[in-house]
């Protein structure tokens, strides 16, 4: 059936091809069938059905390594010649794939979620939450797929998953006010009213909005925008790769005192969570690579490569942002762990950011919009304010965070708290 | 079924990575996809897979629900072929190295800690058949070179340029990359001296490429029709002013920058669409989809790869105006020269966008004063354009558009102009 979670291509050819003409070689073979739902003005606006399947080859030959990806079953053997061919001019240094492994993962994969049945039914539920909330769902997907992947590699690696995804994304408007949300899960069980709700309350703020004084306020960053700013601006800095590169600001700084209370855990084998697998996409079993712990930099991030550059193990963060990319040193799931508390009182709490992906990821500073913010406490709601800063100086004044933490992409967070942050109307 | 169409598409792409002069990451790519679209009973079903005609036009009835969208059923039909005055095949692998190599020599300076050099080409065939007979095919090459450094001193900070364009090898085998890296390690020595910008709202001058990005982020957006039809667009209607009489701003798919196509993604040939002419907001651009709804011409739906179609931007730019250089400098007074683009954001629901510049100078009585760095700017569509004053010399900047989830190549054009805006920074 064209919509199985199954491979098609027949990859036996390719395999003896590379057998005899390289070196070392990796096969990166992946699968993905997706059903989305997409909402417009409150109406269901259509469903689309997609299957992909493609395959990268890496190859090393001389110790130089050549890539090469398709989607086309008639091209593999080009495919494969192609990475040779590159290989020659190459400078990119590997002497071998890893063994790697796996490591034991629960709570990625539901059959449920690629029938895909269930999906007109979460849409109406979107858009009703919305709707009751007064507000117009203006733009929305809801999003489910399932990836199987395989990775085979002459250093002897066969190694296969099958995995499930679903995201949702909603834009709520009022009047001349606007506000989105996410929300991610492995199975069906996504959170869609909270997503639904958050949008349309901060639709509807946001349109009620107001200027701010300029000034210093406690700021409050929601787990949306907290993934914004960190994965922009912070991240990058945890790659070795960066680090060895002269792009971070934390190369030798390992064991100091970085950041105020908190802790930063790569955990891409937590249960359940978005980013978690057992494996990374060379084949490296993921694990729990403490980053920051309690202020003090602890560790950073490593795929294959630069493990080997480092001499040190791999840390499972070896990623591909499409299944047509190298992969780069990319976080997975990153929990944010700060000292918990029932509530923020009156702060400028921030929903999400305009621009996070203008931030300096060298240097860590970032000019903002913040829209829409409120100002609890006296309830005002703020049509737009701009936060500056470092994200550096930023950490050093976090007080504590709520006791719920949400998925946002790569980043498991609560709400978090920071004192005395420069806002300007 | 009231209507179908089918995309047939296959890209290649090669790439080259050179990072702090070693060749890292090349990559050779050859992608093959197809899509089907059925609308039924007013509502589109749609299925994306390498399976045959029949059965994919099957799979993609199933997925239809209902609805009430109709469309404009004009009917394209036609071949283009880009030429390439260098054919990117006709050039070694080595050689294209080799030009990377030399152009990182520009780059090198004591306080340079990190540069990155990318090299791609590109080329997209596309072909397009529906269910009134159209019948469209094209191959487009896109060749270009990105370049990066960091620079150190007591702050990190970096500096980049583009130059990609529709176009085989002739796009980067001139002086042009060779000056844009000795600009850079000239600029980046004084950026790591730069001070922090001032803030609050003045008067700035945008240089061309800062102005691009400027009319692409503060009005363009606005004006793709489906934020309209989903009730999230500030801009509701065609007629208004939004600008003084100088005021012209224009999309052209057909000028051979960066958004070239010769047709769009609903097979529909493209057109050069004025979306501002005498400071009044004329023509919003289109879909099939829209187009019907809202009595306009499509033309602009374009996909990432075989993805759905949305309304795109392809190169959108302020036309000239008569001022001098030194006569915007002039009417600045006391305010700020901002220069290059990091990216933007805009909400075309609120009006509210913003983005940053690579860097910028203080301009104090009409003259160009010491550099500021980290430096964004920010305003409301229906109130920036107003008081824009615009200079002469027209000139485009390449980019990739994000939209849902999917990138598209764009280019920004404009001559440099002076606007009122919030300015910020860290």
């Amino acid at each position: 059936m064209a919509n199985e979670l199954e491979f098609q291509m027949d990859l036996e050819a390719a395999l003896k091809f590379l057998e005899f003409n390289s070196d070392s070689w990796e096969i990166f073979h992946e699968v993905e069938v997706k059903k989305a739902v997409r909402i417009e003005k409150g109406r269901i606006k259509h469903l689309i059905a997609e299957r992909e399947e493609g395959v990268a080859i890496r190859v090393i030959i001389d110790g130089r390594v050549g890539f090469s990806f398709t989607t086309d079953p008639d091209a593999l053997i080009e495919t494969c010649e192609r990475a040779i061919r590159i290989s020659k001019i190459s400078e990119e240094k590997l002497d071998d794939f890893p063994e790697g492994g796996m490591s034991k993962v629960n709570g990625v994969y539901s059959r449920e979620v690629i029938e895909g049945n269930w999906l007109k039914e979460a849409g109406e539920t979107v858009i009703s939450t919305v709707l009751e909330k007064k507000a117009n769902p203006a733009e929305g997907v809801i999003e489910a797929s399932g990836i199987k992947k395989e990775i085979l590699n002459s250093a002897g690696s066969e190694l296969e998953s099958k995995e499930t995804f679903v995201s949702a994304f909603i834009e709520c408007v009022h009047g001349e006010g606007a506000a989105y949300d996410l929300a991610t899960s492995r199975d069906i069980d996504i959170d869609l009213k909270r997503m639904a709700e958050n949008a349309s309350i901060f639709a509807i703020h946001s349109s009620k909005g107001g200027k701010i004084e300029a000034g210093r306020y406690d700021v409050v960053l929601s787990p949306l925008a907290t993934h914004q700013l960190l994965f922009h601006a912070l991240y990058p800095a945890f790659s070795m790769e960066n680090v060895m590169k002269g792009r971070s600001p934390l190369a030798n700084r390992l064991n100091d005192e970085v950041f105020g209370e908190i802790s930063l855990i790569d955990d891409g084998m937590k249960d359940g969570l978005f980013m978690s697998s057992p494996f990374d996409d060379e084949g490296n079993p993921t694990q729990k690579t403490v980053l920051v712990d309690s202020g003090i930099l602890k560790n950073f991030l490593k795929d294959w490569k630069w493990s080997k550059e480092v001499s040190a193990d791999p840390t499972g963060n070896g990623i591909r942002q499409e299944r047509n990319s190298y992969p780069v040193t990319l976080p997975t799931n990153v929990l944010v762990e700060v000292q918990a508390q029932e509530d923020y009182g009156k702060a400028l709490y921030i929903h999400s950011f305009t621009g996070a992906h203008t931030s300096n990821p060298v240097s860590g500073d970032f000019s903002l919009e913040c829209s829409p913010a409120v100002l609890t406490g006296e309830d005002k709601p703020i049509k737009t304010a701009m936060l500056y800063g470092n994200v550096y100086d930023l950490l050093k004044k976090v007080e504590f965070g709520g006791k719920e933490k949400i998925q946002v992409e790569n980043t498991y967070t609560p709400w978090l708290k920071f004192s005395g942050v420069e806002v300007k109307g | 079924m009231d209507f179908y169409d089918i995309r047939y598409l296959k890209t290649r792409s090669f790439s080259l990575n050179l990072e702090n002069g070693s060749l890292e990451k090349p990559k050779y790519e050859n992608y093959a996809g197809k899509s089907f679209r059925v609308l039924k009973n007013g509502s589109w079903g749609v299925y994306n897979g390498l399976v045959d005609d029949k059965l994919g036009l099957e799979l993609a009835e199933r997925n239809v629900m209902g609805g009430d969208v109709e469309i404009d059923q004009s009917v394209d039909s036609g071949h283009y072929e880009f030429r390439q005055r260098i054919n990117v095949d006709s050039i070694d692998v080595e050689e294209k190295v080799k030009l990377l190599k030399e152009i990182e020599k520009e780059l090198r300076a004591d306080y340079i800690v990190s540069t990155r050099i990318g090299y791609i080409e590109y080329i997209r065939e596309f072909r397009y058949t529906n269910s009134l007979g159209a019948e469209v095919s094209y191959t487009v090459p896109r060749t270009g070179i990105a370049i990066q450094a960091v620079g150190k001193d007591t702050t990190l900070q970096f500096l980049s340029k583009r130059l990609f364009r529709a176009g085989g090898f002739e796009v980067v085998s001139g002086d042009e990359p060779f000056e844009m890296a000795s600009e850079i390690t000239s600029k980046l020595k004084e950026l790591l001296r730069a001070l922090s910008p001032p803030s609050g709202k003045m008067p700035v001058l945008m240089d061309p490429s800062l102005g691009g990005v400027f009319i692409h982020e503060a009005f363009g957006h606005a004006v793709e029709a489906d934020h309209l039809l989903r009730g999230a667009s500030i801009l509701k209607q065609t007629g208004i002013r939004v600008g003084p009489e100088e005021l012209f701003v224009y999309d052209d798919p057909l000028r051979e920058e960066f958004g070239f196509f010769p047709f769009d993604d609903e097979g529909v040939k493209a057109r050069k669409k004025a979306v501002i002419e005498a400071g009044i907001f004329k023509e919003f651009l289109h879909s099939r989809e829209t187009a019907k709804k809202l009595n306009g011409v499509p033309g602009n739906s374009r996909s990432q790869g075989v993805a759905e179609p949305l309304i795109r931007m392809s190169n959108t730019y302020i036309d000239e105006g008569d001022y001098e250089f030194d006569e915007l400098l002039e009417s600045v007074g006391n305010g700020v020269y901002l220069v290059g683009t990091r990216g933007g954001e805009t909400n075309p629901a609120t009006g509210y966008f913003h983005f940053s510049a690579q860097y910028g100078y203080l301009v104090i009585n009409g003259e160009v004063g010491k550099m500021i760095k980290d430096v964004s700017l920010s305003g409301h569509t229906l109130e920036i354009l107003k008081d824009i004053k615009i200079g002469k010399g027209l000139r485009f900047d390449p980019g990739f558009c994000g939209k849902a989830g999917q990138l598209v190549p764009v280019s920004d054009g404009g001559p440099p102009t002076v606007v009122r805006a919030f300015v910020g920074g860290a």
